[in-house]
């Protein structure tokens, strides 16, 4: 059976996957324009293909340790924006394995590092796991993260 | 003086025909000896000058002496007045002007001769008088001289038993010079009996002190000997013991040599243990050096494994975004596909969809390959990285180790140098001491030596200290023989009395020895002695 490729990489000691359409591109040391008033999981803004690209670290939003590698610049359909992540471990091959929860058996998430709410990777994440190479990559809801009103409050104090 | 009043009293006193033909007597023999002398000087004189003048006569007459004489003397007899008058002149001649005739001395002695003779013939007449005389005058003085004698033979018969007291009575008479003469002799005697009682005391007292002296000097002498003895064993101990310690010094000085000979062997050593430390300090150095230079090598390496690195992550990159994009494709191409109106297309579009998909599939397919070489890349530039890391570790730790090698090394060279300079020093110090030792030893042995013949000087006195308490002995014994002379000579004298001292002026016998001698001194006409002396004797 053939599923749709994912970008498969690591953020906040968490493995992750995306869909791979949804990534424009990764970049490698992006450099960032720190914005003063913002959350701390916002890193600034950045230059990308001539256009502003907002940077938010997944792991520190996860609650997780604050990442510190490539960022993934999202699609423009997708929307505006980029994932500063650790390592990215490539693309899933098509035949990869996508299992359920229930398939798994049991969360597989590592244990809260950071004050923020359990609730946030909730409707960041899905229910959905790719199995590569021994590791299990649960597959993010860009859709849903990049609708979240939390995400997309950037401002700090409101929080 | 006195000489001359004598003959004057006698010529006075009716005596000069009794003295005159003596008188007359000595004057003819004086001359007839005085010219009988001058005689035989003259005849020895004549002899002798007649001795001289033969040769010269000779002379006088030539070679031949039976040729007559020119002018023979007048008359050849001697015995003519002619003859005499020759001869006298000869004599003149030969004796000088000055002296006597020869005639005139004969007719001297010939004059003296009857002189001599008619005194003998005076004397015999008045021999022959006087004895007429004096057997007329020998009865009253021989009655006179019996009764003297009788006298004096009852004063002096005490002193037959020893009693020195008696005194003759000293008078006019005959026995008056005997009685003087007695006196003289018996004070003499108490003088001498005095003296030798007195002597014999003192001697007897002395003996006895040098006696005691004497046996406590036997004692000393015994004493000494001992003492001798023992310090003559001591010194010959002393002797041996510095015979050894001379030894034991020699061996110590043979001793300190070796130790001098093995301190400079130590000192060759070290010396050449710290030229080879020193060189593999050097070397040492030279190794961190290049050791250091390895790691700043492998740095460099690290620099370049982090472009390679760099490289890799690049490619990497490149391969997920060109993956990425082929993967986006060919869901694109998928989706395409799956919609109803994709066979209602153009017939173009179609193979459009095909071609795309192909290369979305080759575009993939060269990711992959980008993306392995990246992997490869990565990995090689992770095992470089690696082995640069172990190297420059290795490195650094080899540095490390090698700047402790040559702490130690400096720390060893240092404490070798110090090494060095000990051992120099314990050459110096064990040569210094093999001199003192060598020196030591030396002065031991002569010490040895004189210690040995101060032992034989010891024997020598302990000898001669054994003779001297032998002789002291003896003398000690002489001494005892000598006290027991005293007491005898003490004995001997004990039967003679002597006035008791109350009688002396002054105690003693002494005293009155000197009291009577001083008398006969004064008899004598001479000074005061201690005792009466021979010419006071003669005199009485």
């Amino acid at each position: 059976m053939s599923h749709p490729r994912h970008v498969l990489f690591e953020a906040g000691g968490l493995a992750l996957a995306v869909p791979a359409d949804a990534v424009q591109a990764i970049h490698d040391e992006l450099p960032l324009q720190r914005v003063e008033g913002t959350r701390p999981w916002f890193l600034g803004l950045a230059v990308a293909d001539g256009r502003l690209l907002p940077v938010t670290d997944l792991g520190t939003w996860l609650g997780l340790r604050a990442a510190g590698g490539r960022t993934l610049q999202l699609h423009a359909d997708v929307g505006i924006a980029g994932l500063r992540v650790d390592t990215v471990y490539g693309l899933s091959d098509a035949d990869a394995d996508i299992a359920t929860d229930d398939d798994i058996g049991g969360d597989f998430l590592p244990r809260h590092t950071s004050e923020e709410p359990s609730e946030r990777r909730g409707a960041a994440l899905t229910s959905l796991t790719i199995v590569e190479d021994g590791r299990q990559h649960r597959i993010v809801d860009l859709a849903g993260l990049l609708q979240d009103p939390g995400f997309l409050d950037i401002a700090a104090g409101d929080a | 003086m006195n000489a001359v009043g004598a003959v004057t009293g006698a010529i006075a006193g009716g005596r000069w025909r009794r003295l005159a033909p003596r008188v007359l007597l000595g004057l003819a023999l004086f001359g007839l000896v005085s010219s009988l002398t001058v005689l035989q000087r003259s005849a020895a004189v004549l002899e002798a000058r007649l001795g001289t003048l033969e040769p010269s006569e000779t002379a006088d007459r030539g070679p031949d002496r039976s040729a007559p004489p020119e002018s023979p003397p007048e008359g050849d007899d001697a015995g003519s007045p002619g003859a005499a008058g020759t001869t006298d002149t000869a004599l003149e001649r030969f004796l000088g002007r000055d002296s006597p005739s020869l005639a005139s001395l004969v007719w001297a002695s010939l004059a003296s001769t009857a002189l001599v003779i008619l005194s003998l013939l005076w004397l015999a007449l008045d021999s022959g008088r006087r004895q007429e005389r004096v057997a007329r005058a020998d009865d009253g003085r021989t009655r006179r001289e019996q009764a003297a004698i009788l006298k004096l033979l009852d004063e002096i018969a005490p002193l037959a038993s020893g009693d020195l007291r008696v005194r003759a009575t000293v008078s006019e008479a005959m026995t008056g010079a005997l009685a003087d003469a007695f006196n003289h002799a018996v004070a003499e005697l108490r003088w001498l009996v005095g003296t030798v009682d007195g002597s014999a005391l003192r001697v007897g007292e002395a003996v006895g002190s040098s006696r005691e002296s004497a046996q406590r000097l036997v004692g000393a002498c015994a004493v000494q000997a001992r003492e001798i003895h023992r310090s003559s064993n001591y010194l010959s101990a002393m002797s041996e013991t510095m015979a050894q310690l001379s030894a034991h010094a020699a061996e110590s000085s043979r001793i300190a040599s070796v130790s001098v000979t093995e301190a400079e062997a130590g000192g060759r050593a070290i010396q050449e243990s710290a030229e080879r430390l020193s060189r593999i300090r050097d070397e040492a150095e030279l190794a961190t050096r290049l050791m250091q230079r390895l790691a700043e090598n492998a740095t460099a390496i690290d620099e370049r494994v982090e472009t390679i690195r760099d490289v890799a992550r690049r490619t990497d990159l490149l391969a997920l975004n060109t993956t990425i994009r082929a993967a986006a494709s060919a869901a694109a191409d998928t989706t395409a596909e799956g919609r109803p109106d994709a066979e209602d297309g153009p017939p173009g579009a179609t193979e459009a969809r095909r071609r795309g998909a192909s290369a979305s599939g080759d575009l993939s397919r060269l990711s992959d390959e980008v993306t392995q070489l990246a992997d490869l890349l990565g990995g090689a530039a992770r095992d470089i990285a690696s082995l640069s890391r172990t190297i420059r570790q290795d490195a650094e730790d080899t540095v490390r180790a090698m700047d402790e090698t040559n702490r130690e090394l400096a720390s060893g060279l240092a404490q070798t140098e110090q090494a060095s300079g000990s051992l120099e020093s314990i050459e110096s110090v064990s040569r210094e001491l093999q001199e003192l030792v060598h020196d030591m030893a030396e002065k031991a042995l002569r010490q040895a030596g004189v210690v040995r013949q101060l032992s034989t000087n010891m024997s020598v006195i302990n000898r001669i200290t054994s003779d001297t308490s032998r002789e002291v002995q003896g003398t000690a014994e002489a001494l005892d023989e000598l006290h027991d002379m005293a007491l005898e000579l003490r004995d001997g004298v004990a039967d003679f009395r002597l006035p008791p001292p109350s009688r002396a002026a002054d105690g003693g016998p002494e005293a009155a020895t000197a009291r009577a001698l001083g008398r006969a001194s004064v008899h004598a006409g001479a000074t005061t002695h201690a005792r009466p002396s021979a010419r006071s004797l003669d005199h009485g």
